[in-house]
């Protein structure tokens, strides 16, 4: 009887706990939007856990777009008549997909926010898509580079980021462009097993045909791998004289590192991510030279607002010499996302939706239009580290630095 | 033939680092069964730690080890005082899961905090023999790599002679026996289980440093107590012999499994041959019976 | 009497939640704080009753949304999905899980996580993409079905940790708990009970995985199979009370709000203040929330004489 009426006791606790918190939440929910003070946007970005890395560079990229907009006045809204500041909400959730999924349908049915930004990295970003999806909420998204999602009829996500076959297609004719008599014949690609690694791995091996390389090796490895000593030897062995690989940060390490130890040099090494990262050259000391990676978004960029941007970042910054592509592809999605509100004069979201599929716009990052899918018609670019910079390379209409071939270790 | 042994050697190198990894959960695991999972947040620290020492004072990260060691030391002692002592009096099974569960708290705070204080950015220290090898018939083996495994052989042995060799690493050995028993021969206890845990803690700066000339984030700190677990019971409660052969043996059959199972499975097979040995050996490798 | 009078109307209070708070949000959370409670009850049976601490809960609980997922989306309705993943996790359990016995005490936990570990690598290996959410079944799903599916199992969970707490079956279980050896002496057949309870027990992690396959619109496979969801029930169990019969209750009502709370105001630092007060309860409530009530029941006891 005794244990019966704690028991009673703790239930009610539980109880009055769920009411107090619908409480507490509810006059958020009463606020009716009759003349809103902002535009919501909302974004559910890693801020703790694996994903905090890249998660703090969306993030800052979001902040400083939300400043400018904001300090220029915000963004008209036709329907009110007058121009409104951006309110972007960014909540963390910890890189575990399903505090993704609950807190972006919080954000859609307390905060009613327009549109939703997305986080960082594609594990969290599908789960993003399809909160969009499922709440009729339109998407904006970044860091995400797997077409699959794309694909399957989704109507309400649009990425203004390059994707695999971007990528693939860069290291090709980065290749191509080398004069025939040093150019590498022989690729050694390295199929990370996630969906992306997967999605470029088929790429590879189409492109490769198509433009006459021979691939020499061709081996599959998991996310946890951290000892690639048999892949390294069996490219060494096959003589294979250009590499690409799509690998987390920690594996672009590791990967250099015992190239090195296995006195192996291509003459071009290409890890899309992984040295992209701002402390890779730090980390890594002169071993980084030559290393190409992802070039989505760089400094040097000349497109109009980009320099304001590096100035801004660096000013709240300071110490920070090399700047996260996720800054200024964050950046970029926020321009994306506020050009298509005031085109569309309203903040009803099925019509920021369409507006947001006729983009047709210059951003910091170059100009950007949408295909049906979703995805985005887009300048890919390379970068490679030369001198401890990590220096754009491709495409050959934004930068005029060339790539420089890889020498052997012992002549570095 | 030239290929195998330099993928064993890179097997042997890794194993060396586990069984380095895993020699302070060992030791405060057989002393007074405490699970402290924080020990992989302890690990990533004490690598953020030697970061610091070589970027501030510009020492060589194996140097900034008479920094580190110490520091971890005052670490354990506070984290016993402060959290661990009021656990001694529980009887065994609960003292495995309270102190489970706040080291599990401590590994949460630890982690969160070295993203707040580093970023979760990727991080790694350069030095002037990174990528240096030595070449042997063919086989080449880098310094950190060899490194390790002396590092992994002396800290072992110090801590074996340490524990049998001196009054005081004797009266820890009893209390690890039998807590009682001991105490009722004027062995101060809580003092023994104290100064083991500190240097249980300790004992993570030599990882930390292995750990910071290869790559590192806050995030590490989870797969590494996972490691540092398996190693543990693979080796045997209470063997801390047995940690390194542990280490190594688990090193050399995930490098080796390249050629039966290819890259991707690697450390499934290293898992299986664990849960193997647990089936037909439940007390591990170099353990005394449970 | 007056107590199934007070868990009657609470029943009946969330039977009608949905409809009176009418809140996207809260829904999400009430669906949470059902799947979480289910989850950690399940390794309760094993953890806090039959005291076997298991660290690779999310094996079965991934097997039962692999299931789940798989069915659904190939067109069998939910409510027939949702007992063939329990039944797929229970396939498991035979394959790896009795095995697992042969290990005891601490050797049980680490070696059920690295089965955990196991698991999730190769599912990582050969499930690398995405499972998507159909357009068929984008129609199928609504939050309330959810959360009323969420709920039944809560609840029928829950009713069955009672009866089984106040059955023979609880007490042999709790006697392998207390002292293995002297249970198997007295003649109980310690390994059956123990199968008995990794049989119940995954059963109940199948269906929790079901609802999280069903809930959680588009993800990476090996999402579920990911080690936190070994670790979450084990620690939800503890913070409201193991073995206990509404301890895994009030402890994922505490741990989903919470958690919630502190990433809507707190940003980066959620995590860290969420270890402190993690720490804070294991030091000051070794018996978790549900002490508490002992503590109270106590004063209340000394006040009267």
């Amino acid at each position: 009887m005794k244990q019966a009426r704690c028991l009673r006791c703790l239930l009610l606790a539980a109880g009055i706990a769920i009411i107090a918190f619908g409480l507490v939440a509810s006059p958020v929910m009463a606020a009716a939007p009759a003349a809103p003070a902002g535009i919501k946007v909302g974004a559910v970005v890693a801020l703790t856990g694996r994903m905090a890395a890249g998660g703090k560079d969306v993030k800052a990229g979001y902040d400083l777009a939300a400043k400018d907009i904001n300090d220029a006045g915000g963004v008209m809204v036709k329907a009110y008549g007058k121009r409104l500041p951006l309110d972007v909400m960014i909540v963390d959730d910890e890189s575990d997909p399903v505090k993704t999924a609950t807190r972006l349908d919080k954000l859609n049915s307390v905060d009613k926010v327009v549109a939703y930004l997305s986080g960082f990295s594609s594990d969290l970003n599908v789960v993003g898509m399809a909160a969009a999806e499922k709440n009729k909420v339109p998407w904006v998204g970044v860091t995400i580079a797997v077409e699959a999602p794309f694909n399957s009829g989704y109507k309400w996500v649009f990425a203004p980021f390059s994707m695999s076959h971007d990528q693939v297609k860069a290291f090709f004719d980065l290749l191509d462009s080398i004069p025939a008599d040093q150019r590498p014949k022989k690729i050694g690609h390295l199929e990370l097993n996630v969906d992306w690694g997967n999605e470029c791995g088929k790429y590879v091996r189409e492109m490769a045909k198509q433009r006459g390389y021979q691939i020499v090796v061709d081996q599959k490895y998991a996310p946890p791998t951290n000892d690639f000593a048999s892949a390294i030897l069996a490219l060494k062995s096959a003589g294979a004289d250009a590499v690409f690989s799509v690998p987390a940060p920690p594996q672009s390490l590791t990967i250099v590192k015992q190239m090195k130890e296995l006195n192996y040099a291509p003459k071009v090494t290409c890890l899309i991510r992984g040295p992209d990262l701002s402390t890779y050259w730090e980390n890594m000391g002169k071993d980084a030279a030559y290393i190409i990676s992802d070039g989505n978004w760089d400094e040097s960029m000349t497109y109009p607002g980009n320099k304001k941007l590096v100035d801004a970042y660096k000013a709240a910054n300071p110490g920070i010499e090399n700047i996260g592509i996720p800054v200024g592809a964050g950046y970029a999605a926020v321009q994306v996302l506020a050009n298509a509100i005031e085109r569309a004069g309203t903040l009803d979201r099925q019509k920021i939706r369409d507006a947001i599929a006729k983009t047709d716009m210059m951003t910091i990052r170059g100009p950007i239009k949408f295909r049906a899918n979703g995805t985005a018609v887009i300048d890919y670019g390379l970068r490679q580290w030369q001198n401890g910079k990590n220096v754009l390379i491709w495409p050959p209409n934004a930068t005029k630095i060339k790539v420089i071939l890889a020498p052997p270790w012992d002549k570095r | 033939m030239g290929a195998l042994l330099q993928i064993l050697s890179y097997g042997v190198f890794s194993g060396a680092l586990y069984g380095l990894v895993a020699l302070g959960l060992s030791l405060v695991f057989g002393v007074m069964n405490y699970l402290n999972v924080a020990h992989g947040a302890l690990i990533m620290l004490a690598s953020y730690t030697v970061l610091w020492v070589c970027y501030y004072l510009h020492f060589d990260p194996f140097l900034s080890l008479i920094l580190v060691i110490p520091t971890f030391f005052v670490i354990g002692w506070i984290l016993f005082m402060g959290l661990f002592q009021r656990l001694l009096a529980l009887p065994e099974t609960e003292k495995l899961k309270n102190s489970l569960l706040i080291s599990f708290g401590i590994l949460l705070i630890c982690s969160n905090a070295a993203t707040m204080l580093w970023t979760a950015d990727e991080r790694a220290v350069a030095t002037s023999y990174t990528g240096k090898v030595i070449d042997l018939l063919g086989v080449r083996l880098p310094y950190i790599g060899l490194a390790t495994v002396f590092l992994a052989i002396i800290v072992v042995f110090a801590v074996h002679l340490f524990l049998t060799r001196t009054y005081f690493g004797k009266a820890i050995r009893a209390v690890s026996q039998d807590y009682e028993a001991a105490s009722w021969m004027g062995i101060n206890t809580s003092r023994a289980c104290l100064v083991s845990f500190a240097i249980g803690v300790a004992l993570a700066g030599f990882p930390g440093v292995v750990i910071a000339l290869q790559t590192f984030n806050p995030m590490v700190s989870f797969d590494l107590t996972n490691k540092a677990l398996i190693v543990l019971i693979l080796a045997g409660v209470g063997s801390l012999r047995g940690v390194l052969f542990g280490g190594l043996l688990l090193g050399v059959v995930e490098a080796a499994s390249v050629f039966l199972v290819g890259v991707a499975y690697r450390e499934v097979v290293g898992l299986v041959l664990f849960v193997l040995v647990l089936m037909f050996r439940p007390q591990g490798i170099g353990g005394r019976k449970a | 009497m007056k107590s199934k009078l007070g868990i009657a109307s609470f029943v009946l209070l969330m039977i009608f939640a949905p409809l009176l708070i009418k809140s996207e949000y809260l829904l999400n959370l009430l669906i949470l704080i059902c799947l979480y409670a289910t989850l950690s009850h399940s390794w309760n049976i094993l953890g806090g009753y039959c005291g076997q601490i298991s660290l690779g809960h999310a094996t079965f609980f991934g097997a039962g949304a692999l299931t789940f997922r798989y069915l659904w989306l190939g067109g069998v309705s939910y409510y027939l999905a949702l007992p063939a993943g329990a039944l797929a996790s229970l396939i498991l359990a035979f394959a790896i899980g009795f095995p697992s016995f042969k290990m005891k005490g601490h050797y049980f936990s680490i070696g059920t996580l690295a089965l955990a570990m196991i698991a999730l690598i190769t599912v990582q290996n050969l499930l690398p993409g995405v499972s998507f959410i159909t357009e068929a079944c984008l129609k199928e799903y609504s939050l309330l079905t959810i959360y009323y599916l969420a709920f039944g199992v809560g609840v029928a969970t829950v009713a069955a940790v009672y009866a089984l707490s106040r059955s023979k079956l609880g007490l042999a279980l709790v006697s392998v708990r207390e002292d293995e050896e002297a249970a198997e002496a007295i003649g109980i057949n310690t390994f059956k009970y123990k199968v008995v309870a990794m049989s119940i027990s995954t059963v109940i992690a199948g269906f929790a995985g079901g609802i999280f396959a069903f809930y959680c619109g588009t993800y990476y496979h090996y999402a579920p199979f990911e080690l936190g969801w070994s670790f979450d029930p084990l620690l939800i169990a503890f913070i409201g009370g193991a073995g206990t019969v509404v301890g895994p209750v009030v402890g994922a009502v505490v741990f989903v709000l919470l958690k919630e709370l502190f990433a809507a105001s707190l940003g980066q630092v959620n995590v860290l203040i969420f270890g402190i007060v993690f720490i804070v309860t294991v030091l000051f409530l070794p018996k978790g929330l549900v002490g508490i009530a002992g503590i109270v029941r106590k004063k209340d006891r000394s006040a009267r004489t």
